[in-house]
């Protein structure tokens, strides 16, 4: 084949005038005292993106997670998210209430113990109902029937619904703690090492879950491990931490099988082969 | 006034309602900031009583501090004005005002309050003050003052539904028969102090001005006449009043809030009229149509 | 775009993979400070209903083109187009995440030695999966909102995508004992033919082959190659690294050494 004879367009990335980024991070930068815990991370998210942010400890892809999330406030740098309601915001620039609308109705966050997620000492429906209670629901025997097709969709038997969290095992907390997110129907969701702590088979399950429901929902996911078998499980793509930088960014596959920066080949190589 | 009364009150030591005027002053601040404000909590500086907290003491402070020589007071407790709570108030107001008391709602201008709002509706120009316990109606649910205090502020209820929720999950039905959460204004969510659930529709538009103090927690807030008081419940499963299976055996009242007396040891028991002086007042009219 | 099951989509002379001074190199940090090549000038296409075959002794990086070309290798310098819609090329060594990403669920089959297995699901459940994204992908219409709705399919298509599913792991012989378990726990042949199948359901434009037979008895990989050819009878554009000398032959229509792309000393 003659390459001259061929008209190509040399392409611009796809994102360029046709899908508009659900979530763009730029700067973004948090400092403790003297240590800068994030440094100038940047990137962007679109629907159906499924980002993994590893490193190891004290990289500082929690507080990352943490910042975007306004858990804690950040020091430099912006958040732009393209909500339903507003269009493109600022979130800095929005009112506290706004702020928490957003929250509680667009994004989800899952904590890495789900004790910090829920509520221990009222029923799992009540769980999954106060978000929608909150946001002015006032029909019983609706919410509950939300609450139970919830608890459908992450494989907890509907049966449960009247029982405390307290009597659940770890994995099922956390998939209650999922489907508390996912009642308002987020398009994104955060998670922070939301299979730590769970036991092997316990974390295969979730996984498969976790999979299973950002595929069929179109869900935007940033997802914070240190494991980076998770990362290939469920991310497309991912970003390397280390001393608060994106060290390096890219296809998951591609960074983990043909890695290009120094800590992301240290990183790689001591995944223990089974 | 009485020419003893102006006597003894000049030989006394404390002012007029035992409160100084400046006391007076910011207790009065912090009620036209409640007013102005239905259902929202205002913090105030509650000031040292002749009685401890837990005896109304918050409830005595707002009625200090808004009596007037010209007031005609009634104290009630638990309904009745003879008790020994409603007597001991009265007493202490009669010792440093000198006003008018009274057992007759319709004559008072001013009607201090433990526990329940009077049957005969209120008019225009009269004044209700509640003593309260716990002004915050989501502190047993979350006991952090700083979330509360989030909470009312962006009008997030939620957690107080799901209260709500838990309790028809777990019991069948909502299970709080006093000190029933209301929305005041559709924007505060109250205490109304622990009056029974029966009586809360009495705040909904109501003509008189209703005041709450809570002397321990140092919060006062109010819900002023012709004002929106609704109490909380679910779509399918609203609020509801309490029933009793049978009438005042004194004056037939079927309408009132009774209380249940047990009369001997055999078990027997009957339902009398919380409000005596409403009862008192229907047993009078019930012998004038008889005649 | 149109995606049917005719990948047919270019009526012109165009290639639907061209390579274009393509060469690789490795830092492996730990071992050296100096990057090693192992790969340059790469430069040749193939067009759709070709079967090209990368022909070298092993260790001559056959492997690494195929991984380069699906975006697993970053490229060290060079282009690899990709036709993308009619006329309209995607360059992986660009190498955007999200265009990359892109053509892997519409335009290439990727066929790989191993299979990755995901944990505690079943084959037939793997392969549907497969189907299922591809099939909401197109569904999904190409717009300027930033949603994603939720896609749910009708009964009818889920009764289609089964009957599909069943269709290829029962031309693929898996024997239906076999459907509801995890592929972990399979045979090397039985991995690989589950892997075939995955990549055989959504038919796309582009097919990369890394040992397609290998670990497969005599008659597997007869059938192999009927379902291989198929694809080419429809247009597939195939580039494939084919150990086996038999199935080569069977298979392609031209072939190109790994000679022309070893570094130069």
């Amino acid at each position: 084949m003659k390459t001259d004879s061929m008209n190509i367009s040399l392409q611009t990335p796809i994102g360029t005038g046709k899908e508009l980024p659900l979530l763009q991070v730029n700067q973004l930068s948090k400092t403790f005292g003297q240590r800068r815990a994030v440094d100038s991370v940047s990137f962007e998210l679109y629907a159906g993106d499924v980002l993994a942010v590893v490193g190891e400890s004290g990289s500082g892809k929690s507080t990352l997670l943490n910042c975007i999330n306004s858990n804690i406030e950040f020091d430099g740098g912006e958040i732009l998210y393209h909500s339903q309601s507003m269009g493109t915001v600022n979130m800095a620039e929005l009112s506290e209430v706004q702020q928490r609308l957003i929250k509680r109705t667009e994004w989800g966050f899952v904590h890495q113990n789900p004790r910090d997620g829920l509520i221990m000492n009222v029923s799992a429906g009540a769980n999954i109902g106060e978000r929608l209670m909150s946001l002015g629901a006032r029909h019983y025997g609706n919410i509950r029937s939300q609450a139970i097709e919830s608890l459908r969709e992450v494989e907890i038997d509907a049966s449960r619904i009247d029982d405390f969290p307290m009597n659940f095992s770890g994995g099922m907390q956390q998939r209650l703690q999922i489907a508390r997110n996912l009642v308002t129907h987020p398009r994104m969701i955060l998670m922070d090492e939301p299979t730590s702590g769970l036991d092997v088979s316990v974390q295969a399950k979730l996984l498969d879950l976790l999979k299973q429901l950002t595929q069929r929902r179109g869900l935007a996911v940033v997802i914070v491990t240190h494991d980076l078998a998770v990362a290939r499980l469920l991310a497309s793509q991912m970003m390397v931490m280390q001393h608060g930088q994106v060290i390096e960014a890219g296809l998951t596959d591609q960074l983990l099988d043909d890695p290009q920066h120094p800590y992301t080949q240290l990183l790689v190589s001591s995944i223990l082969q089974g | 006034m009485n020419k003893t009364i102006a006597n003894s009150l000049s030989q006394r030591e404390f002012n007029f309602a035992y409160l100084d005027e400046q006391t007076k002053r910011m207790i009065r601040r912090a009620l036209l900031k409640a007013i102005a404000i239905p259902g929202y909590q205002v913090p105030f500086a509650s000031k040292e009583k002749p009685l401890p907290y837990g005896w109304g003491t918050g409830g005595i402070q707002v009625t200090a501090s808004i009596i007037g020589r010209e007031d005609t007071l009634k104290g009630i407790d638990q309904g009745s004005a003879d008790t020994v709570n409603a007597v001991n108030i009265r007493k202490f107001f009669q010792k440093t005002t000198g006003v008018k008391t009274t057992e007759n709602t319709d004559e008072a201008t001013l009607i201090q309050t433990r526990h329940r709002i009077p049957e005969h509706p209120l008019n225009e120009g009269q004044v209700m003050v509640y003593q309260v316990p716990v002004p915050e109606p989501l502190q047993r649910l979350e006991p952090r003052g700083q979330e509360t205090r989030r909470m009312h502020a962006l009008g997030d209820y939620g957690l107080m539904h799901v209260k709500l929720y838990e309790d028809i999950t777990h019991f069948g039905k909502i299970t709080s028969t006093y000190d029933y959460p209301v929305m005041v204004d559709h924007r505060y969510l109250t205490s109304p102090s622990p009056i029974p659930k029966f009586d809360n529709p009495k705040l909904h538009q109501s003509k008189a001005l209703h005041l709450f103090g809570a002397g321990r927690e140092k919060r006062i807030y109010a819900i002023p006449p012709y004002t929106d008081v609704q109490s909380l419940g679910f779509e399918d499963h609203p609020f509801e009043l309490q029933k009793w299976s049978s009438v005042c055996a004194m004056c037939g009242s079927s309408n009132t809030f009774l209380d249940e007396l047990v009369t001997d040891d055999a078990g027997g028991h009957l339902f009398i009229c919380s409000d005596s002086n409403h009862c008192q007042r229907t047993q009078q009219e019930n012998q004038h149509n008889e005649n | 775009m149109s995606m049917n099951t005719n990948p047919i989509n270019s009526k012109f002379d165009s290639p639907i993979l061209e390579l274009k001074d393509v060469s690789k190199s490795f830092f492996l940090h730990q071992r050296s400070s100096s990057p090693f090549k192992v790969l340059e000038n790469i430069t040749f296409s193939v067009s759709a209903g070709e079967c090209v075959a990368l022909e070298g002794a092993s260790g001559m990086g056959k492997s690494s083109i195929l991984k380069m070309i699906h975006g697993n290798y970053k490229v060290s310098a060079g282009h690899i187009f990709i036709q993308h819609t009619e006329n309209n090329y995607i360059d992986v060594a660009k190498g955007h995440a999200r265009d990359i990403l892109d053509l892997r669920t519409s335009c290439i089959n990727y066929v790989s030695q191993f299979l990755r297995a995901i944990p505690r699901v079943g084959a037939f459940d793997l392969i549907k999966q497969e189907a299922i994204y591809f099939l909401q992908k197109v569904k999904r219409p190409q717009s300027h909102a930033v949603e994603l709705p939720t896609l749910i399919l009708s009964k009818q298509e889920i009764q289609d995508l089964d009957a599909k599913v069943e269709a290829i792991l029962q031309k693929l012989q898996i024997s239906p004992r076999l459907w509801h378990l995890p592929p972990s726990t399979f045979s090397g042949g039985e991995q690989q033919r589950i892997n075939l199948a995955k990549s055989l359901i959504n038919p796309k434009p582009l097919l990369l082959l890394d040992e397609p037979s290998a670990s497969l008895d005599h008659d597997n990989t007869e059938i192999v190659i009927d379902l291989i050819h198929e694809a080419r009878q429809c247009g597939t554009a195939i580039l494939g690294i084919f150990h086996d000398a038999d199935v080569k032959n069977k298979l392609m229509t031209r072939s190109i050494s790994m000679h022309d792309f070893q570094p130069k000393p």
